[in-house]
């Protein structure tokens, strides 16, 4: 098998038999079932919410399509890494659970006059846990072994820097417009939804905590996603939009500043203040160009950034002459 | 942006500052309505005098390439001038200028005197 079928395997064509063996159960299950059935139960595990049957095949067919497609979408590309594959693995994970409650709830509830009788879903959710979880595992063995793309062996670059010359670099690091109007959006349907929903059925302290919590949300957001970034006589710094968190290296500790192309889920699953696994940390605003800092003790600072040949070449120029 | 100083060149420092920003806007690496370093973080950070920023930034907004807004600080205009043809006549002049042997400051004093 090549790995691109591997993958597709794992990620789409395996939860996709198990979604359909679901729905199978369900359909074969409908003529049997009380209307409506149970699809909600209290943590007692006694059901509380009740609805059509049909409810539970769409739901299962929809999601799990859905995150078939999502694992596509990551692993297009070269190179695979640690992330992409816990991600791949969790389709079939979500496949088995999401059938086990969904389809197995209903199959319970077979011959029932009326659903508030059905059984507790708890040993349903807890075999379907245990289930996913050994077949996530079997198939991280069957997928390809990881490879972290070897970093671009680019030439550090470098600049003239005369001995009395002083020398600064600043550039702001954001999104791209696109991920902007995306994350503008979706913090401004959530807080509205949010804010709807409150001022008709909460009370006004609860409004005012989660207002609160909603503003909380914003900041941090934008704590992560919008940079400024520096190259001064002293080193390197990148501070957020808030002034914190902030990330400095000493010119002293740098080792040697280079240019890298980031592709943020496959390098660092996603974006923000990203673990890259290998002593790589990364301010990951965005795909494309990025500097990455390579530290006296191994370690690796990585940030996306416009202009990042500029700004490692001036690195690169400062160091050396620190040095000399 | 990258921006450099030389307090040991001849020229004042205000105007390597003019000359090293002027020179990002017209060859396109700093784009209109990008947003010049606060005065007192650009002085702190070369270690030269706020007033001296100040008056490289009031240059460059008396030649039209800068707005100095109050709470906004200094933005990049966005008069409709297209500087690639300059640009493109500079990299020849300066291709010449080398053929020829010429250093920087005789091909800016030949340009300065034809004025």
């Amino acid at each position: 098998m090549t790995d691109r079928i591997r993958k597709l395997l794992i990620g789409v064509i395996v939860p996709i038999v198990i979604a359909l063996g679901g729905a199978a159960l369900i359909a074969a299950a409908l003529p049997d079932l009380p209307d409506p059935v149970a699809i909600h139960w209290g943590a007692s595990g006694e059901a509380d919410g009740f609805g059509p049957a049909a409810t539970n095949l769409v739901i299962l067919l929809v999601f799990i399509c859905a995150y078939s497609l999502f694992t596509v979408l990551i692993t297009r590309g070269e190179g695979f890494s640690a992330s992409q594959k816990v991600m791949l693995t969790t389709a079939p994970f979500l496949a088995v659970l999401l059938t086990a409650i969904l389809a197995g709830s209903l199959w319970m509830q077979r011959g029932l006059t009326d659903a508030t009788l059905a059984p507790s879903v708890l040993p349903l959710l807890l075999v379907g846990t245990v289930v996913g979880l050994g077949v996530a595992i079997g198939s991280w063995f069957l997928l390809p072994s990881t490879s972290v793309r070897a970093a671009e062996q680019s030439a550090a670059p470098s600049m003239q820097l005369g001995a009395t010359q002083r020398a600064v670099w600043m550039r702001r690091s954001a999104p791209t417009g696109t991920a902007q109007v995306f994350i503008i959006g979706t913090l401004a349907l959530v807080t509205t939804v949010t804010i709807v929903a409150l001022v008709l059925a909460a009370p006004p302290l609860l409004t005012a905590v989660y207002g609160g919590f909603m503003v909380l949300i914003a900041l941090v957001v934008a704590a992560s996603v919008y940079w400024r970034v520096q190259v001064t006589s002293q080193g390197f710094v990148a501070r957020s939009a808030l002034g914190i968190p902030r990330f400095a290296v000493p010119l002293a500790d740098i080792d040697e500043a280079t240019v890298i192309t980031v592709n943020p889920v496959r390098d660092f699953g996603g974006w923000g203040l990203r673990w890259g696994g290998l002593g790589r940390f990364g301010i990951v605003t965005r795909a494309g160009e990025a500097i990455e800092i390579r530290r006296t003790n191994g370690k690796h600072l990585i940030v996306t950034v416009d202009d990042a040949s500029q700004a490692a070449a001036l690195l690169n120029a400062l160091t050396t002459r620190a040095t000399v | 942006m990258l921006i450099t100083v030389d307090p040991a060149s001849t020229l004042p420092l205000f105007e390597q500052l003019v000359a090293g920003i002027r020179g990002q806007i017209i060859s396109g690496s700093i784009a209109a309505g990008a947003r010049l370093p606060a005065a007192r973080e650009l002085a702190d950070t070369l270690d030269i005098n706020i007033h001296t920023v100040l008056r490289a930034y009031q240059g460059l907004r008396d030649e039209g390439f800068i707005e100095l807004r109050r709470g906004r600080g200094a933005v990049v205009t966005d008069r409709a001038r297209d500087y690639e043809q300059l640009a493109q006549h500079i990299s020849g002049l300066i291709a010449e200028a080398k053929r020829l042997d010429l250093t920087p400051g005789a091909l800016g004093a030949l340009i300065r005197e034809a004025w």
